[in-house]
């Protein structure tokens, strides 16, 4: 699809016109950003919000430097990654593992389901004091919480898509005599890319949500720590700025996995 | 000890005298499937159904074998039970002088879409069934395939780069890599527009013909099933009978569209029109 030259002028404008609109668009995104951050700092400057409440752009820059300085923040914010990216991983694994084993076995699968759809309805922070006295309180107990969180969901839109793959494929690797581990590595499996890339996308923000749940209940080290201490102590500067360092990490894990997708896609896409 | 041992292998070799056939001799050499007296019950929450009762034919080497009859008389299930994906309740289905069972791995069944998968390249495509029968060495027959019936310049292509046309035939070669004796066709022209089907139709005979192999064609296309096949099955609606047998050895060296414009096109259309349609009404 490369440009040809001999486009008619009303198709170059109607170009003109699509690349005008595209440029509109992103200058209002960063705009609206700026212009938040800009009001907030003035509002907190000529006093009319109070900034030991709300903070400012200004003082969560400054907490960020300091903290950069004694070097805190990466030993927070690695211990916080670290726990996502395990939980993360580990749900990714598992999930997938335990969706081919239902595939596997139909009698397991009816068995097990509507245990999983319970499960799965369960809001899991209920579960957190159990798994503090059983994993004891740490990094494991974090990660189990957000495994707990991301794991079942994981299971079941694999499942899914592993039930769903197309009759008409499954009948031709019939007439060649397929076995089932053949049909999984050659058929399930691949088409089913874009179906386990799709979890892995949900699982990234439910992979955070359950670390940072996890360090708000067994604190010791973590984003979530440093927004519990500060609230403690009424230090909104670290509230704030922890806050926005976690929406970063969380922004930039998310645009992998959508780089991956768009990787996945072009290979395994439908048709 | 020695004599258990030979007693046990003479029991076995008569045993084994006893199931297979007699040695091949002058018609019988020339029969690829047989089906002798079979029927098949299907079960499901609402009952029971029986598909097909007391069905005999054969097919003959180097034939293209039609079967024809109204929707849902049971004729895929007669190539499954050809390819022996499904077992049936009762009769006896001989494939090369071997139970089906026994045979499956001479069968090559080609569907109704081409079923491609769009991961693989047109070459991986073609070369899954010898993969997944874990056949070495096709590579080089598979693309000789691909070279001469015009797709070789695609072979690094994806499906989703080639017409209907295309993958069709990609899909035929796909199902002669693995070198079968015998081709079971389903509807395989069933997905495409009619001036490509007339064009795949000619394709697919000429290869066929050329690759000189057996085939069975299922389609509901009467006259679909007159430009390609030398003898059509009629069968009755359900349960599965053969209703009647059309010999179409007249028209037989004619290519499909040839046989479209022959004058003896139409009585064999209209033969096998009124037969389908007794069977429709369940009128004499």
């Amino acid at each position: 699809m490369k440009n040809t030259p001999n486009y008619s002028r009303e198709h170059a404008k109607y170009l003109a016109r699509l690349k005008r609109n595209k440029i509109a668009v992103s200058a209002m995104r960063w705009g609206l950003l700026v212009a938040v951050i800009l009001l907030w700092e003035i509002l907190a400057r000529v006093g009319a919000i109070d900034s030991f409440i709300t903070s400012c752009p200004s003082r969560i820059l400054d907490t960020f430097v300091s903290l950069v300085e004694d070097g805190s923040l990466f030993e927070h914010a690695g211990v916080t990654l670290y726990e996502t990216v395990v939980s993360f991983l580990l749900a990714t694994f598992l999930g997938t593992l335990i969706a081919i084993l239902l595939w596997w076995c139909d009698t397991l699968r009816s068995v097990l389901e509507p245990h999983l759809v319970v499960l799965n309805a369960l809001p899991k922070i209920a579960l957190g004091p159990i798994i503090i006295i059983w994993v004891g309180a740490g990094t494991g107990a974090i990660i189990v919480m957000a495994l707990m969180i991301s794991l079942i969901i994981t299971v079941l839109s694999t499942l899914n898509g592993f039930l769903e793959v197309d009759k008409g494929k499954l009948t031709l690797m019939d007439t060649m005599n397929a076995t089932k581990l053949q049909k999984l590595f050659y058929l399930v499996l691949p088409s089913n890319v874009p179906t386990i890339i799709s979890a892995l996308k949900i699982n990234v923000g439910l992979c955070w949500v359950g670390t940072i749940m996890g360090e708000y209940l067994v604190s010791r080290a973590g984003l979530g720590y440093l927004i519990i201490y500060g609230g403690q102590v009424f230090r909104l500067d670290l509230v704030m700025t922890s806050t926005v360092v976690l929406c970063i990490l969380a922004a930039l894990m998310y645009a992998c996995v959508a780089l991956l997708e768009k990787l996945a896609y072009k290979k395994f896409g439908k048709n | 000890m020695t004599d258990s041992k030979l007693v046990g292998k003479n029991t076995e070799e008569t045993g084994k005298a006893k199931t297979s056939l007699p040695p091949l001799a002058g018609e019988e050499a020339k029969v690829l499937v047989e089906f002798e007296n079979v029927s098949l019950t299907y079960h499901d929450k609402n009952g029971e159904t029986l598909a097909i009762s007391d069905l005999d034919f054969n097919v003959k080497r180097g034939e293209l074998l039609g079967i024809v009859g109204p929707s849902g008389c049971g004729k895929t299930t007669v190539l499954s039970i050809i390819s022996s994906i499904i077992k049936p309740s009762s009769g006896k289905v001989t494939v090369d002088g071997a139970s089906a069972e026994e045979s499956r791995d001479k069968c090559g069944y080609m569907l109704q879409r081409d079923e491609l998968f769009p991961w693989l390249t047109i070459s991986q495509n073609v070369l899954l069934g010898a993969k997944v029968k874990k056949m070495k060495g096709r590579k080089d027959y598979a693309y000789a395939l691909l070279d001469k019936y015009g797709l070789g310049d695609f072979k690094n292509r994806y499906p989703s780069q080639l017409s209907g046309g295309m993958r069709q035939r990609v899909a035929l070669i796909r199902t002669l890599a693995t070198s079968p004796e015998l081709l079971l066709l389903d509807e395989p022209f069933g997905a495409l527009d009619f001036q490509t089907r007339l064009r795949v139709v000619g394709d697919v005979h000429s290869i066929i013909k050329n690759e000189k192999k057996t085939a069975v064609f299922v389609t509901h296309d009467i006259s679909e099933a007159i430009s390609m096949c030398d003898r059509i099955i009629i069968l009755s609606a359900r349960p599965a009978k053969v209703k009647k047998t059309v010999d179409l050895s007249s028209v037989k060296e004619l290519a499909p569209l040839e046989r479209r414009e022959s004058p003896l096109f139409q009585k064999y259309f209209e033969d096998i029109w009124k037969n389908l349609q007794n069977n429709k009404d369940g009128r004499l």
